[in-house]
C-alpha cells in the first residue's frame, strides 16, 4: 500500500527536518467490555518465557515477543459493574454511583497534546453499541462511530472540487457561527448563578472546540486524502456479529495510522443478548458470560473470546507487516487491549485482563502483581503517555510508570 | 469549632459543622462506628467521609444516604444492636430537617434545575413545528444520556464539540428536508400488484411462501426472504410527500383475523436502507370477502412498500420440484392489489418553505427535469377489477386457481413463456365470461425469449436503483437580497427564541448574513449561516426554564419560562401562540388561566407526544425492540403483537388522563385497553387494530400497566425473565424505591435454560449469602410473583424449555420446539410478612397504597417536566400535590393539574 509519511501534511511543530527519520508514535485502545474468562487467560508462570495459556496460545511465539501480558490490575474504586466501562480510559472513581463525574480519557488527554499533527485528532469507534471509551475533558462522553464505510468515506474519500469548495464553505459557515453563538453565549453567561454557569460552560467549550476544529480542518481541504487499496467495507446491520463488525473496526484502523490519517483511535466493543454467528455457539454473548462455571456455558464462551483474540492477532500481524522507516508499523503503535470487566459472571472490576503490544516497548513476558491488592492500570496508561511524547507526571490513578516495559 | 467537639468526634473534623450535624455524633458513633469507622468501611461506607458541611453536593449525598438507608430500617442491620425507638425518630427527625433546610438553600440560591439544552425529542420536535414539517433529523444527534431514567434531566443532558457539530449539521438537513425548489409533482395514482414482480413469479417462485392467484397473490408467511418480498411491481416513491394508499385483501384459509403489516423501506430492502424504515400499519385482514383499507401516509423519495402477514411464522416452501404451495390450506393473506396516489400537498410550496424562504422570488432554471423513477409503469393498465362486485362463493372453490402449479422449470425462459401463455388463457376467459374472476390482468412484461437471471441472482434489482435526490427546478432569485435576509432571519429568530424579546436581540444575526452575502457568497448559503447561527445559539438549543438568572428574588419562573416549561412538558415543543399571548399579558401564572391551557393542550392531539415520550422513559418503552424475543421458546411474538403491546400502555395512560382514573390503575385495574391482537395473548375478547376498553373478569391476572405485556417485556431479556431484574424494575419505577446496587464479587443469579432448577429455587439460594437478604426481600416479591408471565408477556403456569431434539427440528415443520418444563410458583411474601398467592394477590396489596402509588407518579412527573429529580426537601410538597388530588381518587388528570399548579413545576 503506497503511503505513510509523505502522505502526512507537515504542520508547524512537526519535529525538525533531521528526526524525521522517526516514525512518529501512536496508541489504539481496544476494550472488550464482557472481558475474557481469566482461567483461560493468564498464564500460571510470570516474568519471560511463560508458558502460553490456552488463550495466549493465539499468539505465534513471535507475535507473544512483541506483547506483554498484564495480570493483576485494575483501576482503584472504579466498580459498578458494566458502569465501569465509562472509566476504563479515564480511571475516574465510581462509575455506577449517581454522582459520577468522568474525567478526560487517556487518548482525548493525548489528543489534545499531538492531534493536531494528522487530520483527524483521534477516532472514537464503537464496534457494537453506542457508547465509547473516549471522554472531553469537561467528563462528556464522546459519540463513537458506527459505521465502517462512513468512516472510511471520511478517511479516504476526497469529494470532487466542487465537493470540496463547498466543504471549505461550510466549516467557514460553521466557523463564523460558532464565533457569534459564542459571544451570544457569554453574554447570557454572565447573568446566570453559579451552577448554571458552570454548566453551562459546556456549551461554550464546545462552541470553541468546534470553532477550532473548523479552521484546522479548513487547511486540510486542500491536501488530498491518501489512497488506498482497500474497498470501502460495507457495514453489518444487526448487533449479533459481533466479532465482524469489531474486525471493519481494526482494519480501518489499521489504514488510518499506516496512511497517518490519525495517530489515535478507540474501539469499544460490547457483547449484546444476541447469539454470534460463530459455529458451536447458541447462546447470546452476554448470557454465556454469566456463566456461573457451567462447562457447557464456559465453552461456548471460550469460542467467541478466541474469536476476539484472533482478531487482535490478525491486527497486530498486519501491523507488523506494514514497514516504515526501517522498522515495522507495530513497532511505532501500541496496542491496549482489554476489558473493564474482570469477572464478568460476577460483574467484578478487579484484576482486569490487559494486553500491551507493539510501540517499541521492552515486551515478551508476563506482568503478574497481586490478584488480592491489585497495581493501578493507569500505570500502563501514564507509560503509553510517555511514549507518545506527553510528559504527564500522573493520570488518574497512576502511581508511577510500568516500568516493566522500559527497554533497558 | 470549639475544642469539645473536636474531641467528642475526631472523625468529623471538618470546617463550617453546623449544630445540628454535631448534636447527631453520639448517635453515630453508638450506632455505627463498630462497622464504619476506624478503618472499618463495610459496604464502602466509613463514617470519616461525611463531613458537616451539607451544602456541598458530595457531603449532601452522602448523608441523605445515611438518612435514607436508618429511614428504611435497613441500618443498622437486624442482627446489630438497634437503638431505641425514640432515639432513632430524633436522630431522623434532626437529620431530616437538616438536609430539607439545606436543599432549599441551593433550590433558593441555585434554581431548580441546572442548564439544560434541549434533547433529541424535544429538538426536533421543537424544529418541526418551527419549519412546519415533521423532520428527521433526530438520528443525525448522538443518543441522549438519562439521569433517574429520564432523557429530560439538565445535569445528564451534557453538550461536547461532537454534539454540537451535529447540531450544525442536522440544522442544514432539517433546511434540505424544508425548502422546495422545484415545480409541483403532479399526483399520480399507481395500481401495483405482485403478480408483476419477477421473483415471486419465477426467480423464487418454488420456495417463496406465496402463490399466484388469478388477481392476486397469497402470502402464506411473514417477511421470510424478506428481501425478495420487497418489491411491489418495482415501484419506488416518486417524492417525498403524503400519499394515499388502498390495499384490497382477504383471508385465506383463515377465520381467524391476521395483520397484514404495511411497511417502507427497511431491511431488505437494498437499495432504501439508507432511508428510515417506516412501519405504516397492521392492516386487520378479518374477512374472506375482498376489502380495501385506505389510509395515508408520509414516505420519502426512494422508499419500497412492503407487505407481508406479519403474525403468520416465517416459512420457506422445499424446492422439490412439487409446487407444494398450490395444494397447501394453511392460513395466509391474499393481497389482490395496493394502489398509491400522491404525492399530495396541501399547498404548494409546502408551509415549511414558506417559513424558510416565503416571499424571496424564485425563477425556473432551464432544462433540468427530474427522472421519473417508475418509467416502467408508465404504460401499464391499471387492472380494472372492482371486487366488490364478485360473486359470493369468494374465493372460487376455496383455495384460488393454481395458475403456476406443476413442476418448476429451472428454465426461466421457459417459466416466463408458460406463464404468459397459461395466464393469457385465463384472461381469454374471464374476459370471455367464462371464469369467475374478472381482473384482465397486464400482461408479463417481457417478451418471450428475453433471457432472465438464474436462480440466486437478484432480477428483482434489476432497473430498480434508489432514485437521483431530486433536482432543484427553480433557482431564487431574491430582488432585494439583503431586505430579505433581514427579514427571513428576523422572522425566524423571533419565532425560535422562545423568551419575550422576540427578534429584538437579532440584528446580530443579520449581520452576520449579511457579511457573508457582501463576500460575494451566494444568498442562499449567506441566508443559511444566518439560520444555522439562530438555531444554534442558547436561545433555541437550551431551556430557558432551566436558566436561573443570578439574582436575590424568588426562584420562581417568569411566565416564558413557565409558558415554556408548559409546552415543552405536554406538547415537547416550544409554546404556541395562546401561550405566547397569554405569557406576553402577564397572567399565565395566574392558576386559573394556567389550568384553562392544561385542559386546551391535553384535549390538543400533540398531548399524545407527552403520552409517548413520558411512557417511553418511565416504562422504559422506548427500550421495546432493545431484546428479540426467542422464537423458537416464544412463537407468539410477531410484529404486529409489538405494536399492539406499546399501543395498550399509551391508550391505558391516555384513559386514565381523559377519564381521571385513579393512579392506583398503575398497578391494579379492573379493565384493560387492548386490540384483538393483545385480546388473544390474554385470552380476552376484543376485536380491531386500534385499542378498546375492555372489561376484565374478575379472577383475571390483568390490569394495571404492571401486567401489561409491554412492561412484561421490557422487564425481560427475550429468552427468559429474572424475577431480580424485574423484582428492581417495579421497586424503581412504580414502587419509587431505589435498591442498592449488588456488592462488588457477588455472582449474579441467573435462569438455567435447560430447566433443571427454578430461578426461584436458585434465588433462595442468593438470599442467603451475606447480607443480600436485606434488598432481596423487598426486590423479590414483585419480581416472583411476575414469574406468571413469560418474556413476551403471555400468562404460564410452567416454564417453557426447548425440546432436547430441538437441532433436529425441520424447520419448516412449524411445530413447537419446545416443551413445558417446572411449574411457576409465584406465591411470596412482601416484605412486612404478608403472604401472597399470586400476581392477583399481589397487586390488591400494592394497591391499598393509593396515595403512595400517586406519590410515585408525581415524583416521576417532576423529574420529567422539570427536568430534575426532587429531593428530600420536595417531599412536602409532593405530599401537598397528592393530597390535592385525593378528593378526585388520586385521579390522573387532578394529579397532573395539581403538579402544574405546583411551586415545584413553577420554580
Amino acid at each position: 500500500m503506497p503511503c505513510s509519511a509523505a502522505d502526512r501534511r507537515p504542520s508547524d511543530d512537526e519535529p525538525a527536518e533531521g528526526n524525521r527519520e522517526e516514525p512518529p508514535a501512536r496508541a489504539v485502545f481496544i476494550c472488550n467490555n464482557l472481558g475474557l474468562h481469566m482461567p483461560y487467560f493468564v498464564p500460571e508462570q510470570s516474568g519471560e518465557g511463560y508458558e502460553p495459556s490456552r488463550y495466549l496460545k493465539v499468539f505465534r511465539d513471535e507475535l507473544r515477543e512483541k506483547l506483554t501480558v498484564f495480570s493483576g490490575m485494575s483501576h482503584p474504586d472504579v466498580d459498578g459493574g458494566h458502569a465501569a466501562e465509562k472509566s476504563w480510559l479515564t480511571g475516574a472513581p465510581h462509575p455506577g454511583s449517581g454522582s459520577f463525574k468522568n474525567s478526560i480519557s487517556v487518548d482525548q488527554l493525548a489528543a489534545e497534546r499531538i492531534g493536531h499533527r494528522t487530520r483527524y485528532r483521534s477516532l472514537v469507534l464503537t464496534a457494537n453499541g453506542t457508547q465509547s471509551l473516549s471522554w472531553t475533558r469537561s467528563g462528556v462522553p464522546i459519540p463513537g462511530q458506527t459505521s465502517p464505510s462512513q468512516v472510511f468515506r471520511q478517511l479516504f474519500i476526497d469529494g470532487g472540487k466542487k465537493e470540496r469548495q463547498e466543504q471549505i464553505t461550510r466549516l467557514q459557515r460553521g466557523a463564523s457561527v460558532m464565533d457569534l453563538v459564542l459571544d451570544e453565549a457569554k453574554s447570557i453567561r454572565r447573568r446566570l448563578t453559579a451552577d448554571d454557569r458552570r454548566k453551562f460552560e459546556q456549551y461554550t467549550d464546545s462552541v470553541r472546540d468546534v470553532e477550532q476544529e473548523m479552521v484546522r480542518l479548513q487547511e486540510w481541504q486542500n491536501t488530498p486524502k491518501p489512497r488506498v487499496d482497500a474497498k470501502s467495507p460495507t457495514d453489518i446491520r444487526g448487533q449479533e456479529d459481533t466479532i465482524g463488525r469489531s474486525r471493519l473496526m481494526y482494519d480501518l484502523v489499521r489504514l488510518a495510522l499506516q496512511t497517518d490519517q490519525t495517530r489515535l483511535a478507540t474501539i469499544l466493543s460490547v457483547g449484546f443478548f444476541a447469539v454470534p454467528p460463530i459455529d458451536g455457539v447458541t447462546e447470546g454473548y452476554h448470557t454465556v458470560s454469566h456463566h456461573g462455571m457451567d462447562p457447557d456455558k464456559l465453552q461456548q464462551l471460550a469460542l467467541i473470546e478466541m474469536e476476539h483474540l484472533r482478531l487482535l492477532a490478525d491486527f497486530l500481524d498486519g501491523l507488523k507487516s506494514v514497514r516504515e522507516g526501517g522498522r515495522s508499523l507495530l513497532d511505532s503503535t501500541m496496542v491496549l487491549f482489554g476489558s473493564d470487566m474482570g469477572n464478568a459472571s460476577s460483574h467484578s472490576n478487579a484484576n482486569l485482563p490487559l494486553i500491551l503490544a507493539g510501540g517499541g516497548f521492552n515486551h515478551g513476558s508476563h506482568v503478574a502483581h497481586n490478584p488480592e491488592r491489585n497495581a493501578p492500570m493507569a500505570n500502563v496508561l501514564l507509560s503509553m503517555l510517555h511514549r507518545l511524547g506527553i510528559d504527564e507526571q500522573r493520570f488518574a490513578s497512576s502511581t508511577g510508570t510500568a516500568s516493566e516495559l522500559d527497554v533497558s | 469549632m470549639t475544642l469539645l467537639t473536636f474531641l467528642l468526634c475526631p472523625l468529623l473534623a471538618a470546617p463550617n459543622e453546623s449544630d445540628v450535624v454535631v448534636e447527631l455524633q453520639p448517635f453515630l458513633q453508638a450506632q455505627c462506628a463498630d462497622c464504619h469507622s476506624d478503618g472499618a468501611d463495610e459496604g464502602g461506607f466509613e463514617l470519616s467521609s461525611l463531613t458537616g458541611d451539607v451544602d456541598d453536593r458530595t457531603s449532601f449525598a452522602r448523608w441523605q444516604r445515611v438518612y435514607d438507608r436508618v429511614h428504611r430500617g435497613e441500618m443498622p442491620p437486624e442482627d446489630a444492636d438497634r437503638p431505641p425507638v425514640d432515639e432513632m425518630a430524633t436522630f431522623l427527625g434532626e437529620l431530616r430537617a437538616e438536609l430539607v433546610d439545606a436543599d432549599r438553600r441551593r433550590v433558593d440560591e441555585q434554581g431548580r434545575v441546572t442548564a439544560r439544552r434541549l434533547n433529541r425529542v424535544e429538538f426536533e420536535q421543537t424544529l418541526s413545528d418551527l419549519f412546519g414539517r415533521p423532520l428527521d433529523v433526530a438520528s443525525m444527534l448522538p443518543a441522549d444520556a438519562a439521569e433517574e431514567g429520564f432523557q429530560t434531566v439538565g445535569a445528564a443532558l451534557n453538550i461536547s464539540a461532537v454534539q454540537m457539530r451535529s447540531y450544525l449539521e442536522a440544522i442544514d438537513a432539517a433546511i434540505d428536508q424544508s425548502i422546495f425548489l422545484h415545480d409541483r409533482p403532479e399526483p399520480r395514482t399507481y395500481r401495483l400488484s405482485l403478480l408483476n414482480s419477477l421473483n415471486y413469479m419465477q426467480t423464487y417462485r418454488d420456495q417463496i411462501s406465496a402463490l399466484p392467484t388469478v388477481d392476486g397473490m397469497t402470502l402464506f408467511a411473514t417477511e421470510a426472504m424478506s428481501h425478495h418480498n420487497a418489491v411491489w411491481d418495482h415501484f419506488t416513491v416518486p417524492y417525498e410527500g403524503r400519499y394515499r394508499i388502498t390495499i384490497s385483501t382477504f383471508l385465506v384459509n383463515s377465520d381467524k383475523p391476521l395483520g397484514l403489516t404495511v411497511r417502507a423501506g427497511g431491511t431488505g430492502h437494498k437499495e432504501s436502507l439508507d432511508l428510515p424504515s417506516r412501519t405504516l400499519r397492521h392492516l386487520e385482514v378479518e374477512q374472506r370477502e375482498p376489502r380495501q383499507f385506505t389510509f395515508e401516509a408520509d414516505l420519502l423519495r426512494g422508499h419500497f412498500l412492503h407487505l407481508y402477514p406479519s403474525e403468520l411464522p416465517k416459512r420457506r416452501f422445499p424446492k422439490n420440484g412439487k409446487y407444494e404451495q398450490a395444494t397447501f390450506d394453511g392460513p395466509g393473506v391474499n393481497v389482490q392489489w395496493m394502489e398509491i396516489e400522491g404525492p399530495l400537498y396541501d399547498e404548494w410550496p409546502p408551509a415549511s418553505h414558506e417559513t424558510l424562504l416565503g416571499g424571496v422570488r424564485t425563477e425556473s432554471i432551464r432544462g433540468v427535469v427530474n427522472e421519473d423513477p417508475n418509467p416502467h409503469l408508465a404504460r401499464r393498465p391499471l387492472i380494472p377489477a372492482d371486487p366488490r362486485e364478485r360473486q359470493e362463493d369468494w374465493p372460487p372453490g376455496g383455495n384460488p386457481v393454481p395458475l403456476l402449479a406443476g413442476p418448476v422449470n429451472e428454465d426461466a425462459q421457459f417459466v416466463a413463456r408458460d406463464y404468459s401463455n397459461r395466464r393469457r388463457k385465463v384472461v381469454d376467459k374471464i374476459l370471455a365470461g367464462k371464469h369467475p374472476a374478472v381482473d384482465p390482468l397486464p400482461d408479463y412484461d417481457l417478451p418471450p425469449g428475453t433471457p432472465l437471471p438464474s436462480y440466486g441472482g437478484e432480477p428483482i434489482y434489476r432497473g430498480v436503483q434508489a432514485p437521483k435526490p431530486i433536482q432543484r427546478t427553480r433557482q431564487l432569485a431574491p430582488k432585494d437580497p439583503s431586505k430579505d435576509l433581514d427579514r427571513l432571519i428576523r422572522s425566524l429568530a423571533k419565532r425560535a427564541w422562545r423568551g419575550p424579546a422576540g427578534g429584538a436581540e437579532a440584528t446580530k444575526y443579520v449581520r452576520l448574513a449579511q457579511r457573508w452575502l457582501d463576500d460575494g457568497v451566494s444568498f442562499e448559503d449567506a441566508l443559511r449561516t444566518g439560520y444555522q447561527a439562530v438555531l444554534t445559539s442558547p436561545r433555541f438549543l437550551y431551556r430557558a426554564d432551566s436558566l436561573d438568572q443570578d439574582s436575590d428574588g424568588p426562584r420562581q419562573l417568569d411566565d416564558w419560562q413557565l409558558a415554556e416549561r408548559l409546552a415543552m412538558f405536554l406538547w415537547n415543543t416550544a409554546p404556541d401562540e395562546p401561550l405566547r399571548r397569554d405569557a406576553a399579558a402577564g397572567r399565565l401564572g395566574e392558576t386559573a388561566t394556567l389550568n384553562k391551557h392544561v385542559a386546551r393542550m391535553l384535549r390538543d392531539d400533540r398531548s399524545d407526544r407527552f403520552v409517548r415520550d413520558f411512557l417511553g422513559q418511565w416504562l422504559d418503552l422506548y427500550r421495546i425492540d432493545d431484546t428479540a424475543p426467542d422464537l423458537a421458546l416464544y412463537p407468539e411474538y410477531d410484529p404486529v403483537l409489538r405494536t399492539a403491546m406499546v399501543v395498550e400502555c399509551e391508550a391505558f395512560f391516555r384513559h386514565m388522563i381523559d377519564a381521571n382514573r385513579p393512579a392506583a390503575e398503575i398497578v391494579q385495574s379492573d379493565y384493560v385497553t387492548i386490540n384483538r391482537r393483545l385480546a388473544e395473548l390474554y385470552g380476552l375478547e376484543a376485536g380491531g387494530e386500534e385499542p378498546s376498553v375492555v372489561r376484565l373478569p374478575d379472577d383475571s391476572v390483568r390490569g394495571g400497566l404492571l401486567t401489561t405485556a409491554a412492561v412484561l417485556k421490557v422487564t425481560a431479556n427475550g429468552t427468559n425473565t429474572s424475577p431480580v431484574i424485574r423484582g428492581k424494575w417495579v421497586l424503581e419505577r412504580l414502587l419509587g424505591q431505589k435498591p442498592d446496587p449488588p456488592p462488588p464479587g457477588i455472582p449474579a443469579v441467573e435462569p438455567d435454560i435447560r430447566g433443571a432448577v427454578t430461578i426461584r429455587d436458585q434465588l433462595e439460594k442468593h438470599r442467603n449469602i451475606g447480607n443480600c437478604a436485606s434488598c432481596h426481600k423487598k426486590i423479590d416479591p414483585p419480581g416472583v410473583a411476575l414469574e406468571s408471565f413469560d418474556p413476551v408477556g403471555r400468562y404460564r403456569t410452567n416454564y417453557r424449555i426447548l425440546r432436547d431434539d430441538y437441532s433436529n427440528f425441520d424447520k419448516r415443520q412449524l411445530k413447537p420446539r419446545y416443551r413445558e418444563g417446572l411449574p411457576v410458583d409465584p406465591s411470596y411474601q412482601m416484605p412486612d410478612g404478608h403472604e401472597f398467592a399470586d400476581i392477583r394477590q399481589l397487586k390488591e396489596l400494592l394497591a391499598e397504597d393509593e396515595a403512595g402509588i400517586a406519590h410515585v407518579l408525581v415524583d416521576r412527573l417532576i423529574t420529567y417536566a422539570v427536568g430534575a429529580p426532587p429531593t428530600i426537601g420536595d417531599e412536602d410538597a409532593i405530599t401537598a400535590i397528592v393530597e390535592q388530588s385525593a378528593a378526585d381518587g388520586y385521579g390522573v388528570r387532578s394529579i397532573l393539574e395539581a403538579v402544574i399548579t405546583s411551586d415545584l413545576f413553577r420554580e
